[in-house]
């Protein structure tokens, strides 16, 4: 019995000695660095619900709403049924001989675990990526032809849908698609 | 309250940093900053790229040094990656500023994958011959006359297009081996010929591609079909194009990450000329 007592109490000092090195290791190689909270208040490329667009409904999925593929974005995986399909219905369907722009429109937006796209945001730059604004009808139809849900793929991770970040970029030359990125 | 120990915290956590670094002589400092840029530290990794943690740190090294060019470029990746690009070229423009020996190419490369911006990335690939005479340089470890290739096709200008992939090639073959240059230069060059109807050197090239690959490569095939196809050689186009859709199905065809390639195909790109060939259209 008395050895008994000796080997839970080693047994537990060397898991409270693991745990504290454990702890040690996490501090010293992340925990010790600063966060600027100001500057930082989140991850590179959070959508703010508050100065995105949402078609009406549009919300994430899941208590903790949390959304995958905020490395890179999805390109791999986000479009319906492929990027090359994407590609065709985006230039067929848009207006050909209406405007005269050059430069980008970027749009970042994430999209549920229903399939449905939402929390747009809208960067517009010339053709070296200073920004600018575009002719905005030119922007409301691409946004138009973007935000078809029928587009975007639903992602599935450990069986069962996600939310997903994913950003396409229209390179445009003389009012015309030139580029669909990345 | 529990805000109030974190900023408590932080603080102190600051106050220590700048403590500590305010005793450092200028040389110090720039090693500090390249000491936290360059030892590979766990917080550059990719889970914490982006991360208020992850650019706090690099705006700590920048704070340190200024003219830290390695710094800036890593502050401007994940604007980069996210599809940000009004944010990311301010910092890396700060890059190539400052050292642009290392990272005019660069951004080049950048401009070329990530934007297709052929002008531009021929701009900076051409500065690198200023700046490294008689070297063809290789940022991303991708040679600038490969890339050169890539910019000129996109421009459609096939005959610089040609130049610069037979210069990468010639050198390749003179240097180490044309088996060691990349595999996408035959298959680039391949489409240079190809889209100029030379489809004699466009099959030569198409074959040294599966030829470096183990003869699995689904766009050699796929161009192999083309060219026979236009040549009217039914069996031999019938043969590729099954072999493309085979390879293809396996994953063996030409891809990057983040981004798509250049001439990027897909699946129904195949199964089109597929039956094409099989229908007998032209």
């Amino acid at each position: 019995m008395k050895i008994f007592k000796i080997v839970v109490k080693v047994l537990l000092g060397l898991i409270i000695v693991f745990v504290l090195f454990l702890f040690g290791v996490y501090y010293f190689k992340i925990g010790r660095y600063n966060v600027d909270d100001q500057k930082y208040p989140y991850y590179i490329g959070y959508l703010n619900p508050q100065n995105t667009f949402s078609p009406e409904g549009f919300i994430l999925c899941g208590d903790k709403e949390a959304v995958y593929k905020t490395h890179h974005g999805a390109p791999k995986i986000a479009y319906s049924p492929n990027k090359g399909i994407y590609d065709r219905r985006i230039r067929s369907n848009f207006f050909k001989n209406r405007f005269n722009d050059s430069g980008y429109i970027n749009f970042r937006f994430i999209v549920n675990c229903k399939g449905e796209p939402g929390r747009f945001e809208t960067i517009q730059t010339n053709l070296n990526l200073e920004e600018t604004s575009h002719n905005s009808d030119l922007v409301r139809h691409l946004l138009e032809l973007t935000s078809n849900p029928e587009n975007w793929n639903i992602f599935i991770h450990e069986n069962q849908p996600r939310n997903y970040y994913t950003y396409i970029s229209y390179k445009i030359e003389h009012g015309e698609i030139t580029e669909i990125l990345p | 309250m529990e805000k109030l120990q974190k900023y408590f915290l932080s603080f102190v956590i600051a106050s220590i940093v700048i403590a500590c670094n305010s005793n450092l002589s200028e040389e110090e400092q720039q090693a500090r900053a390249d000491e936290m840029i360059n030892s590979g530290n766990i917080i550059l990794s990719p889970h914490f790229q982006g991360s208020p943690k992850m650019m706090t740190y690099v705006e700590e090294a920048i704070a340190l040094d200024p003219e830290s060019a390695d710094a800036w470029r890593e502050l401007s990746i994940p604007y980069l990656k996210r599809g940000m690009p009004n944010k990311w070229k301010p910092l890396f423009d700060k890059a190539v500023e400052l050292d642009p020996e290392e990272w005019q190419g660069w951004r080049g490369y950048l401009y070329l994958y990530f934007y297709r911006n052929y002008k531009k990335a021929i701009e900076d690939f051409n500065a690198t011959d200023i700046l490294t005479p008689d070297f063809d340089d290789a940022p991303q470890g991708q040679s600038v006359n490969y890339m050169r290739g890539i910019a000129y096709l996109g421009l459609k200008d096939y005959t610089k297009s040609l130049s610069y992939f037979d210069a990468y090639i010639n050198d390749q073959a003179n240097s180490s081996g044309e088996q060691y240059a990349e595999v996408t230069a035959f298959l680039y060059r391949g489409i240079v010929y190809y889209q100029t109807n030379d489809f004699e050197n466009a099959k030569k090239d198409f074959l040294k591609v599966l030829k470096y690959s183990g003869n699995h490569y689904a766009d050699a095939h796929y161009y192999l079909a083309k060219c026979f196809w236009k040549e009217r050689k039914k069996n031999e186009a019938s043969v590729h194009i099954e072999k493309a859709i085979e390879d293809f199905n396996l994953g063996y065809f030409h891809s990057r990450g983040y981004v798509e390639v250049l001439y990027q195909i897909y699946s129904q790109d195949l199964e089109e000329l597929n039956n094409l060939i099989k229908n007998n259209y032209l």
